[in-house]
């Protein structure tokens, strides 16, 4: 059977990297809980950021720190204009109209990665050592990556409850007609809300592609474990996806280390199916 | 309108629609038996083979999609279902097509009844979202179980083939006519099964649960059995193809029969030509294929962006299709266009 201690250093490696998955599932939560959108383009944002900081720093030698930093702001830029878009005509009316409107959003973006990039495996030029759990190798870069994660999901639930913008986010989601008569300029809400969830993506993916290697495809691998993470936290928590997060990411380094790594998707598929047949509002639902 | 005139109304466009329909499959089987004889012809029968696999997963999806509104992203699982059942049975046991398809087409109704069992109790997106989980499940599975082939798929061998015959083609040439004819056969059954949808009891009962789930059940539509019944229904044509191609083809590969994009590309003809009509299905399959074919070969490298573009276009303006708009211009439309 396994070591105990093997288990231990998968238990930690899962709360590192289910921490990372977090902060990916966070931008698809507020966007499907605030504008009820499922955005099927989260995967291809999450690729196009990895994309993006790998042509500013590798492509044109900008530094790393500020490569980030620039690609964050592109991708809040993006946001701001794919609701205008992509999301903005089709808040109303049946969802098919937005899950198929956000998908061919995320189809253009992953057919411009390939043009651009094509299909070869790409990495950050990053240098990190690596600290053994439990005879479980984890990356500084991802422990990094992690607190980050936190930090934001934690910044993320102060700024939906304890800000003025947060207060009119929530009103906007209880009564869109109310909020409005109130002062709230709601499209504008929408907007930021969405981009902000966009940037949410962005950063998760520049974070993740500074411990693995990318391809446009690796997008769509998050997206599934996104999805299954915001079911498991609820619509709209940031605190409840950081946890969901940290759950799949368990059981995910658990399973690689009892059976092997490319069960991983199966295992987010049980966990999705379970959450929706027996609790689909998730173990945290509030907003 | 008078109700004489809504019934005579309606009687004209099913007349129509049966035209429609007779004169697809003709046009279908003339192709077929043309390109037997001519060498010319042997091209457009590959590409409407194409589109003839691209028909059946549509005529599957409308059912659970356009008549019961309930949104199968995943719906190519049971085609990979019915390609994998069918080459198992080929490549180990030597099974001729014909009965691995009748195999393939069972476990699928199968799979689409236990499937159903969980994700017919969700709604909407989350309907939606399940069914990419499930296809992703069986995609997974498959790559990783050497029974199945693992990522490598299964093959099978030229030898297969021997025993295959028809108008003189014999052995692998032989399979790409019969696949061809086999196809026709399986868009017929699609075509009747809509059919059938559209003008019965049952279809009505799908299209109450589409409006309003809740009221249908109200009124006292048995919602949970018309749903699963519809879900089955819609598991077959798509099934049958997936087991012809795995024939034609010779091999079954987990990305290529679990695909995600198979599943949106049906969605897109079902919603180009109207969800829930007959003639909806025949006319966006029809467009979206002489579209897409056209722009492979005209920009290969861009397709996917305007693929994107297309999709989220039609979302956004003409989300009910265009039989579905036509529909909309003049109560005469709306009976005579089923």
């Amino acid at each position: 059977m396994v070591s105990g201690s093997l288990l231990f250093g998968g238990f930690v490696a899962g709360l590192v990297v289910g921490s990372l998955y977090g902060l990916a599932a966070l931008g698809l939560s507020i966007i499907w809980g605030i504008l009820r959108v499922v955005n099927l383009s989260h995967g291809a944002l999450i690729a196009m950021s990895m994309y993006l900081a790998y042509l500013l720093t590798v492509m044109h030698g900008v530094p790393l720190l500020a490569s980030i930093l620039l690609t964050l702001f592109i991708g809040f830029v993006v946001g701001i204009v794919a609701y205008y878009l992509f999301v903005h005509r089709v808040l109303g009316g049946p969802e098919l109209a937005s899950l198929l409107s956000t998908f061919g959003f995320g189809l253009i973006i992953l057919g411009l990665l390939e043009l651009k990039f094509g299909g070869i495996a790409r990495t950050l030029p990053v240098e990190s050592s690596v600290i053994e759990v439990g005879h479980v190798p984890i990356m500084t870069v991802q422990i990094v990556g992690a607190v980050i994660a936190a930090a934001i999901a934690i910044g993320a639930y102060l700024l939906i409850y304890r800000t003025w913008f947060g207060r009119a986010v929530r009103a906007v989601v209880m009564n869109q007609e109310a909020a409005a008569l109130m002062g709230v300029n709601v499209t504008k809400i929408l907007m930021l809300t969405f981009a902000l969830g966009v940037l949410f993506a962005t950063t998760a993916g520049t974070l993740l592609a500074l411990a693995y290697s990318f391809t446009p495809e690796t997008g769509s691998r998050y997206e599934l474990y996104s999805f299954t993470i915001v079911v498991l936290g609820g619509l709209g928590n940031p605190i409840g996806s950081l946890v969901g997060g940290v759950i799949l990411g368990v059981a995910e380094q658990l399973t690689s280390i009892v059976a092997s790594g490319s069960w991983g998707p199966l295992v987010a598929f049980l966990l999705l199916i379970v959450m929706l047949v027996v609790k689909p509002t998730g173990l945290f639902a509030k907003l | 309108m008078e109700a004489v005139q809504i019934l005579r109304q309606r009687a004209r466009g099913r007349l129509l629609t049966n035209i429609v329909v007779a004169a697809v499959i003709a046009i279908l089987l003339a192709l077929g038996i043309g390109s037997l004889y001519s060498e010319s012809l042997g091209y457009y029968r590959e590409t409407i083979t194409t589109f003839m696999v691209l028909f059946s997963i549509v005529l599957g999806l409308n059912v659970i999609l356009g008549y019961t509104g309930y949104v199968s992203f995943g719906h190519a699982v049971f085609y990979g279902i019915g390609g994998y059942t069918a080459m198992v049975l080929m490549y180990y046991h030597g099974v001729n097509i014909y009965l691995s398809m009748l195999a393939a087409v069972l476990a699928a109704m199968g799979a689409a009844y236990l499937i159903g069992l969980i994700v017919l109790r969700l709604r909407g997106a989350y309907f939606a979202i399940a069914t990419i989980a499930v296809l992703e499940a069986f995609r997974v599975v498959a790559a990783n179980i050497n029974y199945l082939g693992g990522s490598e798929g299964l093959q099978l061998p030229a030898t297969y083939y021997r025993g295959y015959s028809i108008a003189g083609y014999h052995g692998l040439m032989a399979v790409h006519y019969i696949a061809y004819f086999l196809l026709v056969g399986v868009v017929a059954l699609g075509l009747l099964i809509n059919l059938y949808v559209s003008r019965s009891k049952f279809g009505a009962g799908l299209r109450a649960i589409r409006e309003d789930e809740d009221a249908a059940e109200a009124i006292g539509v048995d919602t949970w059995r018309y749903k699963t019944l519809a879900y089955v229904l819609s598991s077959i044509t798509p099934a049958l193809a997936g087991a012809i191609i795995a024939w034609k083809r010779m091999i079954v590969l987990p990305g290529e029969f679990f695909n995600l994009g198979l599943s949106i590309e049906a969605i897109i003809s079902v919603m180009l030509g109207g969800a829930g009509t007959v003639l909806g299905t025949i006319t966006g399959t029809s467009i979206y294929h002489a579209v897409k074919t056209a722009f492979l070969t005209s920009f290969p490298s861009l397709h996917l962006v305007i693929f994107g573009a297309t999709i989220a276009g039609i979302a956004e303006l003409l989300p009910m299709g265009i039989i579905g708009w036509l529909r909309l211009k003049s109560t005469r439309l709306r009976f005579l266009l089923e």
